[in-house]
């Protein structure tokens, strides 16, 4: 199997996984909400195949899953999860790569990198809409937090994908 | 044999005639069988036992598999049966809640004659912690457009359609920030703003701007959409007053509306797709 084979079937599995958890996600969570707030897992699936990945591939995988996102979830602007996800995957990829090691806590680290970048989209669009950034910085928090309980189920799973096409 | 017949023949004539004979007077004269016949019968007795007995036995085996088979089959059909019944149940609760959908909706177009309503399911609830949104199973197909407004099945508003595909429409809940609905408070008339806020979308809860000093806002009182400039429908509760509250600056008042509708419990929803607009 040639480079453009093994990439293509890598990123083939990698959708494939990453479908299993939302449905998973949607089969066992519904609509619950935790201390408020619902767990939105794509940033966190997003930050740990980043995490994994080069930075080029991190960045189109972004670009591609938010792509993805914006046509599925509402946000108050177009385009925010493509803008968001893109630069998230790329300071993934590219800075944390640099300050950590491979594995959960860089993963955790960015997840919490990858709501903060979406979440910033997210509070500027409210801001023009007049909302109060307290509340909006106490969501943001809360989602974080209940989010990245997430990443239990999400990175051994995307980690064996990684590590099945690592070589 | 010939030479042995023609030497003894006569003989064993004479012996089986005497034989006979006696045979007939020991059975004219006795009471039961024969002697002979009941040495036979004491001889062969335990050989037809045996053989009744290995009949006997062949035929509660076949018997058995006989009704073995026919049990078999008989619990296939059964089986069978209990499959088309259960599917007649189902398909007898699926055309009773459908029946139970088009009698809200026929109560609801008694209720509204100037309305032409749509039913859909929801197929999903908000997804992100930043919007209110529901994911509804028509679109376009069943002429669902976008600004279009979508009530349950009591007649109370739940949002506004935003979106539209072939065969689904996203609909962002009266709570959603991006909301703003003409509103008139039933009790008085007056005319107000019914908008979205973040701080209150968390909380359930949108509000009700625009409200001058003379505005009688009671709590309790039931907001309606004010139906003003056509382009959504007037008279749909949209919520009511929970409190009266001034705004930052001091001088605005505005009023927090709770919704009449239970956003995380609909299932079955009615989307307006054509309405008599208010002059």
């Amino acid at each position: 199997m040639n480079l453009t084979q093994t990439t293509a079937l890598k990123w083939t599995v990698y959708a494939l996984a990453v479908l299993l958890l939302c449905f998973l996600k949607r089969l066992l969570l519904g609509s619950a909400t935790f201390w408020g707030v619902l767990p939105f897992l794509p940033p966190v699936l997003l930050a740990v195949m980043a995490a994994f990945e080069q930075p080029k591939s991190a960045v189109i995988a972004g670009l591609a899953f938010g792509a993805l996102c914006d046509l599925v979830v509402p946000a108050p602007f177009p385009c925010l999860y493509t803008l968001a996800f893109t630069i998230a995957a790329l300071l993934i990829a590219t800075v944390m790569s640099n300050f950590m090691q491979q594995g959960f806590a860089r993963a955790l680290f960015s997840s919490v990198l990858a709501f903060v970048i979406v979440d910033l989209f997210e509070i500027a669009a409210m801001l023009t809409r007049g909302a109060d950034l307290s509340v909006m910085l106490w969501l943001f928090a809360r989602e974080t937090l209940v989010s990245c309980v997430l990443l239990l189920p999400s990175y051994p799973l995307l980690r064996a994908v990684h590590r099945l096409f690592a070589d | 044999m010939k030479e042995f017949f023609r030497q003894h023949g006569l003989r064993i004539l004479a012996a089986a005639a005497a034989v006979a004979v006696l045979l007939s007077v020991l059975t004219y004269f006795s009471s039961t069988s024969s002697v002979l016949e009941n040495i036979a019968g004491v001889l062969t007795s335990p050989f037809r036992a045996a053989a009744t007995a290995v009949s006997d036995w062949a035929a509660d085996k076949r018997q058995y598999y006989e009704d073995v088979t026919a049990l078999k089959e008989e619990n296939a059909a059964l089986k069978k049966e209990i499959a088309e019944l259960r599917a007649q149940q189902r398909d007898a609760q699926a055309a009773n809640d459908e029946n139970a959908l088009f009698r809200r909706l026929l109560k609801l177009q008694e209720k509204r004659s100037d309305f032409t309503f749509v039913s859909a399911r929801v197929l999903a609830h908000s997804e992100s912690n930043w919007t209110s949104s529901l994911t509804l199973s028509h679109g376009t197909d069943q002429d669902i457009a976008v600004g279009d407004c979508v009530v349950s099945a009591e007649g109370y508003l739940v949002g506004v359609v935003s979106e539209v595909g072939l065969n689904w429409s996203t609909v962002l809940t009266v709570i959603d920030t991006d909301t703003e609905l003409g509103a008139r408070i039933f009790r008085t008339g007056e005319i107000a703003v019914a908008e979205g806020d973040f701080s209150l979308m968390n909380e359930g809860r949108l509000k009700l701007s625009y409200l001058t000093a003379d505005d009688e806002v009671l709590t309790g009182d039931q907001i309606v959409t004010s139906g003003l400039g056509g382009y959504y429908p007037s008279g749909l509760v949209i919520g009511a007053v929970e409190s009266v509250r001034t705004g930052d600056d001091g001088l605005a008042r505005y009023a927090v509306l709770r919704p009449m509708v239970d956003f995380d419990a609909l299932t079955e929803i009615f989307v307006i797709i054509d309405h008599d607009v208010v002059e």
